[in-house]
């Protein structure tokens, strides 16, 4: 199996990484410095575009620093393309 | 602004760089750094970051410098770098100066020794999920309960002797192995022959020491002034015990075996007796078991391997251990002890 691995964003306030490595079923887990007032909308959101994509078998990491959706989103949508390339 | 690489190769730069954290911040500067970024400003560094396996150090930005954004630029690329080598949980070592800009990075602080280091992660492992294991191994609610930590390279009769103290005086113990692979015989030749070693002693569990427990990001090997270095780290591994493992077990004893010979495990001790009745933990030092007027240590038995004197070994170590040391799946481990010489 490779170990295979990309990121997409920043560590830059209002923005987030996103990390997607390979994996066995699908592991998201979500950092925000506003887990607590948006963490169920982040992940809602997050699930949303990784089902629209039918992503499986992967590690999704998110390390936000309170970024819009649309952010997030474009994010999120640069990482899973990479990832598709790098198959 | 330019930031720029440094190449180790180079022992022209790389001594740039070391006078630059000598001279702004008495920092020391590691053999075994891989990887080293610089901020440089009219040629001259004015910030610096460096890596080696998954732990940042030697973070620094000159005084005039903070509160630019330099770090949050000097970091984001070195993670950069981390991530493409496929480090996903990292640590960073650094003065608690620095706190707050790895905490606006996201990052968990572990813990700290004020003034001098704190020691955080980041990435897609945690202390949590650590804790998480520890918990689902929780044996032992109430009582004197006691743990030890031990590399056992291999297990002696030395290590034995520790076990069946801590066993005979607690309700129950805890062993943690240390799982760095920094040592001739892999973690898990180690944590079997612990295994096979105390089957008969039914309030022992042995645990994975996980990445908090003499590890390279509690024990890394650098540090302000060489006479601080080794206090500031074995305090620092102390407060994660203390703090944060003892917790999560209930834990209220440590043993230790004293130390005669090595200055590094005997600091260690006083360390760990420093802090942690800080936490409510009890230091019991006990003196270590002899065999012919002589005391019995995993380096004595690696030696006597080293020299072919199976019965030295077989004085030192528990059938369990002698055994597997003789058996045919342990050829290329014991190739490996006689060509190499460590400390631990």
């Amino acid at each position: 199996m490779s170990n295979k691995q990309v990121k997409a964003g920043s560590m830059e306030s209002s923005d987030l990484v996103v990390i997607i490595s390979q994996g066995k079923g699908l592991n998201v887990e979500i950092n925000s410095i506003v887990k607590n007032q948006f963490g169920e909308q982040i992940k809602g959101l997050v699930m949303e575009i990784i089902e629209a994509h039918q992503l499986t078998d992967v590690d999704v990491l998110i390390h936000d620093r309170g970024a819009l959706d649309y952010a997030i989103k474009a994010r999120m949508e640069t990482a899973i393309s990479r990832y598709r390339k790098d198959v | 602004m330019r930031i720029k690489e440094i190449n180790q190769k180079k022992k022209a730069e790389v001594l740039k760089v070391k006078k630059f954290l000598k001279k702004n911040f008495g920092l020391g500067h590691d053999e075994d750094t891989e990887y080293t970024l610089v901020i440089e400003e009219d040629e001259a560094i004015v910030a610096t970051a460096s890596f080696s396996g998954n732990v940042i150090k030697q973070v620094a930005i000159k005084e005039i410098y903070r509160g630019e954004g330099y770090a949050t630029i000097l970091l984001e690329k070195l993670i950069n770098k981390m991530i493409s080598l496929r480090i996903v949980h990292l640590f960073v070592y650094t003065k608690p100066l620095n706190l707050d800009i790895f905490i606006s990075m996201g990052f968990k602080k572990i813990a700290s020794v004020y003034p001098h280091v704190v020691l955080l992660e980041w990435g897609n492992y945690s202390f949590e999920k650590y804790k998480n294991y520890l918990v689902e191994y929780k044996k032992f609610k109430d009582g004197k309960i006691g743990a030890l930590v031990m590399n056992c390279n291999p297990f002696t009769l030395g290590h034995r002797y520790l076990v069946e103290k801590a066993s005979q005086e607690c309700e129950g113990v805890y062993i943690f192995i240390v799982e760095e692979e920094k040592s001739v015989i892999p973690f898990k030749v180690r944590l079997n022959l612990v295994r096979e070693g105390i089957k008969d002693l039914n309030n022992v569990e042995v645990l994975n020491g996980g990445k908090y427990m003499i590890t390279s990001a509690t024990f890394p090997s650098y540090f302000t002034h060489q006479d601080d270095l080794i206090k500031i780290q074995t305090e620092l591994d102390s407060e994660i015990f203390g703090s944060l493992i003892a917790k999560a077990l209930n834990i209220n004893t440590r043993y230790v075996g004293n130390e005669p010979y090595c200055p590094v495990t005997r600091q260690y001790n006083d360390s760990l007796k420093k802090i942690l009745p800080r936490h409510g933990v009890e230091v019991i030092e006990v003196n270590r078991k002899e065999s012919n007027n002589e005391i019995i240590s995993a380096k004595k038995v690696r030696e006597a391997i080293q020299n072919d004197d199976w019965y030295v070994v077989k004085r030192m170590v528990p059938v369990t251990t002698f055994e597997y040391l003789k058996s045919d799946d342990c050829a290329n481990i014991v190739e490996n002890i006689k060509i190499i010489d460590s400390r631990h």
